[in-house]
C-alpha cells in the first residue's frame, strides 16, 4: 500500500464514520430539531471526507483536485441553507420541539398568516 | 472587475485540464457574461467600461488573507461539532436539554447574516433557525442550554465578531 493510497483510506474512512453518525443520529435523537443537527453537520463532514478522499487518490491530476475543491465550498455553502429551511418550514408547519425544550424564544413570535417573524 | 473575470478564467482552464489559447478565450467570454448577468451582486454601481476595469476589491491580498483566515477558522469548528454530535449520538444515554435562542444582531447586510447564519449552523451545538422580517434578530437552536445568556454572549462574540471584521 502507498502512502496515496493510505492517506486515501483514511480521508475516506473518517468520511464513513461521520455519514454513520449521522444515520445513527438521524434514528436515535428524538425531535426533528436535533436531528437536524446530525443530519446537517455530520452529512456535511462525512461527504466532504469522501471527496477529500477522491482528490488525494487523484492527487497528480490538477483538474480532478481543482473539481473536488469546488464540490467541497459548494457543499459548506448549500447544506446550513438546507438545515435552515427544513427547520424553519417544520417550525412554520407546527412540528413540536421535544419535551424540555427550553427556553422557546421563537414560541409565537411568528405570524402564521403573513409568514413574518418579530 | 478583470482580476476576477482573469480568476474565472484561469479555474476554467485549471478544471478543464487543457492550456491552450483558444480555452483561455473561451473560458475568458464565458466568465465575463456571467458577471455580467450577475453585475449587481459584485458592484454597487451600473454597468460601465471604466467599472468593469477598475480591480474588484480595494487591497484583493489583504481580503484574500483575511478570507483564508476565516475558512481556516471554520474549518477546525465543524471539525469540532461534528466531534460534539458524534458523541452525543453515541452515547448510551442521551441527555439532551435544547433550547431554542433568539440573538440580536449587530450585522447589517444579506451577506453578513448569511454568512453568520451558515457558520452557526456549521459550528458545534447550534443549527440557525430563521431571522425575523426586520432583520434584527437571529433565532437559533442548540443542543445544551444551561444559560441562555452566557449562550447569547459567547455566539456574538466568537462568531459575530470575525464576521463583523469581513462583512458589515
Amino acid at each position: 500500500m502507498s502512502l496515496v493510497e493510505l492517506i486515501t483510506a483514511l480521508l475516506m474512512g473518517i468520511g464513513v464514520f461521520f455519514v454513520i453518525v449521522s444515520s445513527i443520529g438521524l434514528v436515535r435523537l428524538p425531535d426533528l430539531y436535533t436531528r437536524v443537527h446530525a443530519a446537517g453537520k455530520a452529512g456535511t463532514l462525512g461527504i466532504i471526507g469522501v471527496l477529500l478522499g477522491v482528490g488525494s487518490y487523484y492527487i497528480t491530476s490538477v483538474p480532478i483536485v481543482i473539481k473536488m475543491m469546488a464540490m467541497i465550498s459548494f457543499f459548506f455553502l448549500t447544506a446550513p441553507v438546507a438545515t435552515h429551511m427544513i427547520d424553519r418550514a417544520a417550525f412554520l408547519t407546527g412540528v413540536k420541539p421535544m419535551e424540555g425544550t427550553s427556553p422557546n424564544e421563537l414560541q409565537g413570535r411568528y405570524d402564521y398568516r403573513t409568514r413574518r417573524l418579530q | 472587475m478583470l482580476g476576477l473575470n482573469l480568476l474565472l478564467a484561469l479555474a476554467w482552464v485549471m478544471v478543464n485540464g487543457s492550456y491552450h489559447l483558444a480555452d483561455w478565450i473561451v473560458g475568458f467570454v464565458f466568465s465575463f457574461l456571467v458577471l455580467r448577468l450577475s453585475w449587481s451582486t459584485f458592484s454597487k454601481e451600473p454597468f460601465s467600461v471604466r467599472a468593469y476595469f477598475r480591480f474588484w476589491s480595494r487591497n484583493p491580498l489583504r481580503a484574500l488573507w483575511r478570507w483564508l483566515g476565516f475558512i481556516g477558522f471554520g474549518f477546525v469548528e465543524i471539525v469540532k461539532a461534528n466531534i460534539t454530535v458524534a458523541r452525543t449520538v453515541l452515547s448510551p444515554k442521551m441527555d439532551l436539554r435544547p433550547g431554542i435562542v433568539a440573538i440580536p444582531l449587530d450585522l447589517k447586510s444579506d451577506e453578513g447574516i448569511t454568512t453568520l447564519a451558515n457558520l452557526i449552523t456549521l459550528t458545534p451545538g447550534t443549527v440557525s433557525l430563521d431571522v425575523s422580517s426586520d432583520r434584527k434578530t437571529l433565532y437559533i437552536h442548540a443542543f445544551e442550554v444551561r444559560d441562555p445568556e452566557e449562550l447569547r454572549r459567547a455566539t456574538k462574540e466568537a462568531y459575530e465578531r470575525r464576521v463583523m471584521e469581513l462583512l458589515l
